[in-house]
């Protein structure tokens, strides 16, 4: 018995690519490995500059997007994502629920408070890839 | 002279008694002297017999007064005691009318010192009480039966009725008049008067008067508005049928006679005095009106002053509620501030918090769903050991200034540690604009204690004085030593703070401004209080605050230090 639904048809091969960006090494590679155990395609990016050049070179599915990392804020990031693909939503993954509140953070596609329970960041990525796949 | 016996009925009197006290006739013997006398003037008698009754001692009483129809109203000084005549034991009675000429004395001297107090009384409703008291006063005072006291409005429209005094009837009189010509002559004496009759609910003139409201444009023909605008007194003789009194004002006073005199503060009325002889029917003569329009004079500038007085009263009152708002805002203000950067910090701490927590969990549900991967187990649990570790720093940074690790303490040179710890604050001195004056005890015995707990002291406290010398300053740093103890003291010349809240500054997460997380001086206390020290803070709102740290000498550092001997003490080889 797996933990999540979308683990009983894994199809890597189908399951489109998300592009995760987090300052924190470990966190970064716990999050691939349960999103790829999830099925998905998980591109990393240790910065909002990466993170930046990654979806410039090759824009993924879905971005999964830290904010209060060290160089700059992923807020103003955000913008600048969904200013050079409008098309690909942007999920917010933050330690920080304050900045829920920060309309900066409304253009985000969700808002997923980070927790050892990816759960609800799983259901946000469904919900976002179901959508982009109706437009 | 009236002998009476001891049940008070009349033996006999002569005519000079008859005529001492304006009796048209003789009363014949054996009435009772209450009814032989006129009512007023036993009344005033009365507690002066029962006293030769009952006590049997002589009694005087001065001034009376008593009320005929043919002439203005006598006052008489009257004596009694007891006598035995023929056996027989009797009250005498002695009569004597006080002459005009002494009458006109004590009329001008109470009005004397009536100014004389009125001048210094503030509050104006005593101001218009003692006027009123004045113009009613029985003995020696202008001795009207009724007063009423009206004054211009603020807005200079018309005349409100604010106070009157006198009896509403001829029994009350007596009983008033006996009071007030007690003469009281002190500021004291009126402002007891008034206190009674301010408390007393029992006062049906003055429910008259305050419903008296007079305008001084549409009623300007008709008194008392014609008084205040003529700036004249005005006599009337026979109110029902004067075209000047209004069937109102008849009804509201009552009286066929009355006098209308205007209170006048730089020629101009501020309010007029009505007064009337209701109950004795005396009639109201010109000295009379004289002297209650020279009294109403003064009275006008005391009540003007009493005004102007009460209105600066209202001013301050207003000023210091003013105050005291901005102040509670301003309070306010500083405590919202104040938990603002408590949430803003506590947010920092639970995200710092969270993130390790985050992987560790989220590795730790990994591991879960492929409990079979032995490589896996591995790497998870170094991961897991390197949050958690990460977890353990920050906890440490964030508890170590509060709770403190234990001082690890070593001889240690206070002076050397002042002068190293504020050389790497010359920078930022200067570019707060602090002068630094540094005076260290060259010969500074060494004290125990941590230097590096000892440091961060030192550099709270020169971040507590930066802060409170936004504009700039001198930092003085002295230390010495003195006693058992070595001194260290640090003063700035910033904004200070009140005695009151000198014992909270040392509280976690207090603190007088915006910025600053309150924990600056609670880490000095904490530190302070490990090494055994204590703080003494002085501060002077405006002038600066200084704290002074006493370090406790061992009896051993105390001592001078002995030159070491070079030469072996014997046997030692």
């Amino acid at each position: 018995m797996s933990a999540y639904p979308e683990q009983r048809e894994i199809d890597q091969k189908h399951r489109p690519p998300i592009l995760l960006v987090d300052d924190e090494a470990n966190q970064r590679e716990m999050y691939k490995h349960r999103l790829e155990r999830a099925g998905y395609q998980v591109r990393l990016a240790e910065s909002t500059e990466a993170a930046v050049q990654a979806v410039r070179d090759q824009p993924p599915e879905v971005v999964v997007l830290d904010i209060a990392m060290p160089e700059r804020d992923g807020l103003s990031a955000l913008h600048e994502l969904l200013d050079l693909a409008p098309s690909v939503p942007v999920i917010i993954n933050t330690a920080y629920p304050a900045y829920a509140d920060d309309f900066l953070a409304w253009a985000a596609e969700a808002y997923i408070e980070k927790s050892s329970d990816i759960g609800p960041l799983l259901s946000a990525i469904e919900r976002a890839l179901a959508r982009s796949q109706l437009q | 002279m009236l002998i009476a016996d001891r049940d008070l009925r009349l033996v006999e009197a002569n005519a000079l008694f008859w005529d001492a006290i304006g009796a048209s006739e003789a009363a014949e013997a054996g009435i009772a002297i209450e009814r032989a006398l006129p009512e007023e003037l036993f009344e005033g008698i009365k507690p002066a017999l029962d006293q030769v009754l009952e006590v049997g001692t002589r009694a005087e009483v001065q001034g009376v007064r008593v009320y005929t129809a043919a002439q203005p109203h006598r006052v008489l000084d009257l004596r009694s005691g007891p006598a035995t005549i023929g056996g027989r034991q009797v009250i005498i009675l002695l009569a004597d009318a006080v002459p005009d000429t002494g009458r006109r004395v004590a009329e001008l001297t109470l009005l004397h010192d009536m100014i004389r107090v009125l001048r210094q009384e503030t509050k104006i409703e005593r101001v218009l009480f003692a006027t009123l008291t004045c113009a009613t006063a029985g003995s020696g005072g202008l001795g009207f039966n009724r007063a009423w006291m009206l004054l211009t409005d603020p807005a200079g429209e018309g005349l409100e009725g604010r106070m009157a005094l006198g009896p509403s009837s001829a029994a009350e009189a007596h009983r008033i008049w006996a009071e007030v010509s007690s003469q009281p002559r002190t500021l004291e004496d009126f402002t007891a008067a008034y206190d009674r009759w301010a408390e007393s609910d029992d006062r049906p003139l003055q429910d008259v008067v305050s419903r008296m409201r007079f305008s001084l444009e549409a009623d300007a023909d008709e008194l008392p508005a014609l008084a205040a605008l003529q700036r004249r007194p005005i006599k009337v003789d026979d109110a029902e049928h004067d075209e000047r009194v209004s069937d109102e004002l008849h009804r509201l006073i009552g009286a066929s006679e009355f006098v209308v005199v205007p209170m006048l503060v730089s020629d101009q009325a501020c309010g007029v005095i009505m007064a009337d002889n209701l109950y004795s029917g005396a009639p109201i003569t010109h000295g009379h009106i004289r002297l209650l329009a020279l009294f109403a004079q003064h009275a006008g500038i005391a009540i003007e002053n009493a005004q102007a007085y009460h209105e600066i009263e209202a001013r301050e009152r207003e000023l210091s509620r003013a105050y005291a708002t901005l102040k509670r805002t301003h309070d306010e203000l500083v405590r919202a501030k104040q938990l603002a950067a408590l949430g803003e910090m506590s947010a920092r701490i639970a995200h710092d918090l969270r993130n390790p927590l985050v992987t560790i969990g989220g590795w730790a549900r990994a591991l879960t769903e492929e409990p079979d991967d032995p490589d896996a187990v591995g790497r998870v649990a170094a991961i897991i050991a390197e949050e958690t570790s990460d977890l353990e720093q920050i906890l440490s940074v964030l508890l170590e200034p509060l709770a403190g690790r234990r001082p690890e303490m070593r001889a240690t040179d206070l002076g050397r540690l002042i002068s190293d710890a504020l050389a790497a604050q010359q920078n930022e001195l200067a570019e707060r604009k602090v002068r630094l004056e540094l005076d260290l005890a060259p010969d500074l015995p060494q004290i125990r204690g941590d230097p590096s707990q000892l440091r961060r002291c030192l550099l709270n406290l020169v971040d507590n004085a930066l802060n409170a010398m936004p504009e700039g300053g001198t930092l003085t740093v002295a230390a010495g030593a003195h006693d058992r103890h070595v001194w260290l003291r640090m003063a700035d010349t910033g904004i200070g703070m009140p005695q009151e809240i000198t014992p909270r500054i040392f509280d976690a997460f207090f603190t007088t401004g915006p910025s600053g997380s309150g924990l600056g001086l609670a880490v000095v206390w904490n530190i302070a209080q490990s090494h055994g020290c204590t703080i003494e803070v002085d501060s002077t709102p405006g002038e600066g605050t200084s704290f002074t740290i006493l370090f406790p000498l061992t009896t051993a550092q105390h001592r001078p230090t002995r030159p070491r001997t070079t030469t072996p003490a014997p046997g030692a080889m």
